[in-house]
């Protein structure tokens, strides 16, 4: 298998992933392979591509741009640094769809931001962070009603 | 009152159900709530982005039109939200609305995501139907936006429906009034709107003359004036009901059918004078 192979592989793992998430009900089975499988699978294949290809990189490092682009200039170290974004992004998002179910958010309310978060991770992070803020922090209001 | 409420204490609502499960009381409450704050968090990288890209479309800052969206959403959701508790329980928890709500909500949210993708991209949103993806999008976005509509219309009516409370009789009145009104002039005053292939009338067809962060044409007619009015009704006649109720002490039945009378006709007048091709301010 070439590189693209494994990319493509992971993405179709990840796609699926997110499309049980937004679509799917939340069984708990389902929950642990989303939250705690897939991830942890990611998180195997990216420590392995990690281990043997980061640290042969010529001026490769954390340190600027450029040795940050210098460690992600192969194909094994870029497809390192994707398997990173898909494998924290899908554990965000079921971060946040467990979240919504606890506060009450409709599940169609969720399927947009999910969505948001599968295509732009840190958008989606940053949109559902100010919904949980907000809804936590203010309390539903029928009992006042009664009064 | 004899109608079972399900009270739900703030603990409850944190823990809640772990099968996701929407708490009845929170089922309705969360979506206004949750779509306002969404807004309002895209609000901050927006305008920073307004701040940063030299892009302009058709003469205007290409962020300036997610901002008004966002600023517009954040606004009607969170009236909405405002006035849930002035619905009696029964309304609070009917299906009508909570799936108007829903429909609405995730209409909105597509409808940012949709305006600020082609903003990013440097093209127009509505109006565009330059890619067969585009022809596609903007008919569903008019449809996305007669579910925002609607809600609020549905809104209001709940509202109408719903007993009067003491000490807010004006704001219950001004409230129902503005949001079934102001959900059928937008959707007239949008519909023409839509049915030609811009917002400007006469003069020059670019944007680059705009009133500050308004955007409103200075050399032209601009139908984006009447339907902003007419839209922010759902704003404008609560608080002139709440005003009167602190102000005024009439109990009169008329007041706020009067206000909204005064105020529809001066949204008719500026949607005539955007059709003369005549702008709000000439500069």
């Amino acid at each position: 298998m070439t590189w693209e192979n494994w990319f493509s592989s992971a993405n179709s793992v990840a796609l699926a992933s997110w499309a049980a998430l937004i679509l799917l009900p939340r069984w708990p089975w389902l929950r642990a392979i989303l939250r705690y499988a897939v991830p942890a699978t990611l998180a195997v294949a990216y420590t392995l591509l990690a281990a043997v290809y980061f640290f042969r990189i010529e001026g490769g490092g954390f340190n600027s741009l450029a040795q940050v682009r210098a460690l992600l200039g192969t194909e094994p170290t870029l497809l390192a640094g994707w398997l990173h974004y898909l494998a924290f992004d899908l554990f965000v998002g079921t971060w946040i769809a467990e979240r919504a179910g606890a506060l009450g958010l409709s599940r169609l309310i969720q399927a947009p931001i999910l969505a948001l978060t599968f295509l732009f991770g840190p958008i989606g992070y940053l949109v559902f962070t100010a919904v949980n803020l907000v809804l936590a922090s203010t309390k539903p209001s029928t009992s006042e009603v009664l009064s | 009152m004899n109608i079972a409420i399900q009270t739900l204490s703030p603990a409850a609502a944190w823990t809640g159900s772990q099968r996701g499960r929407a708490t009845p009381d929170n089922s309705v409450r969360s979506t206004p709530v949750a779509v306002t704050s969404a807004m309002l968090a895209l609000l901050l990288p927006t305008v920073l982005a307004s701040g940063m890209d030299e892009r302009t479309l058709n003469g205007a800052n290409l962020w300036l039109k997610p901002i008004h969206f966002e600023f517009a959403l954040a606004i009607n959701f969170a009236t909405l939200a405002l006035l849930l508790p002035m619905l009696s329980p029964a309304w609070q928890t009917s299906r009508a609305l909570r799936w108007s709500l829903q429909a609405a909500g995730f209409s909105a949210l597509l409808e940012i995501f949709w305006i600020l993708s082609e903003a990013a991209l440097g093209r127009a949103s509505h109006f565009n139907v330059a890619t067969p993806l585009e022809v596609l999008l903007y008919p569903l976005a008019g449809i996305g936006s007669l579910l925002i509509v609607w809600s609020s219309g549905v809104f209001g009516y709940a509202l109408w429906r719903s007993p009067l409370r003491p000490g807010a009789n004006h704001l219950r009145r001004g409230a129902a009034i503005g949001l079934i009104l102001g959900s059928v002039v937008t959707v007239v005053v949008a519909g023409f709107m839509s049915a030609g292939h811009s917002h400007l009338v006469g003069g020059p067809q670019t944007d680059a003359f705009g009133l500050p962060f308004l955007g409103w044409a200075t050399r032209g007619g601009d139908l984006r004036v009447p339907h902003f009015f007419a839209t922010h009704a759902i704003q404008a006649l609560p608080i002139a009901g709440l005003l009167a109720d602190r102000l005024i002490g009439t109990r009169a039945t008329w007041l706020m059918p009067m206000v909204a009378t005064v105020y529809f006709s001066a949204v008719f007048g500026l949607f005539v004078q955007a059709l003369m091709g005549i702008p709000l301010i000439r500069l």
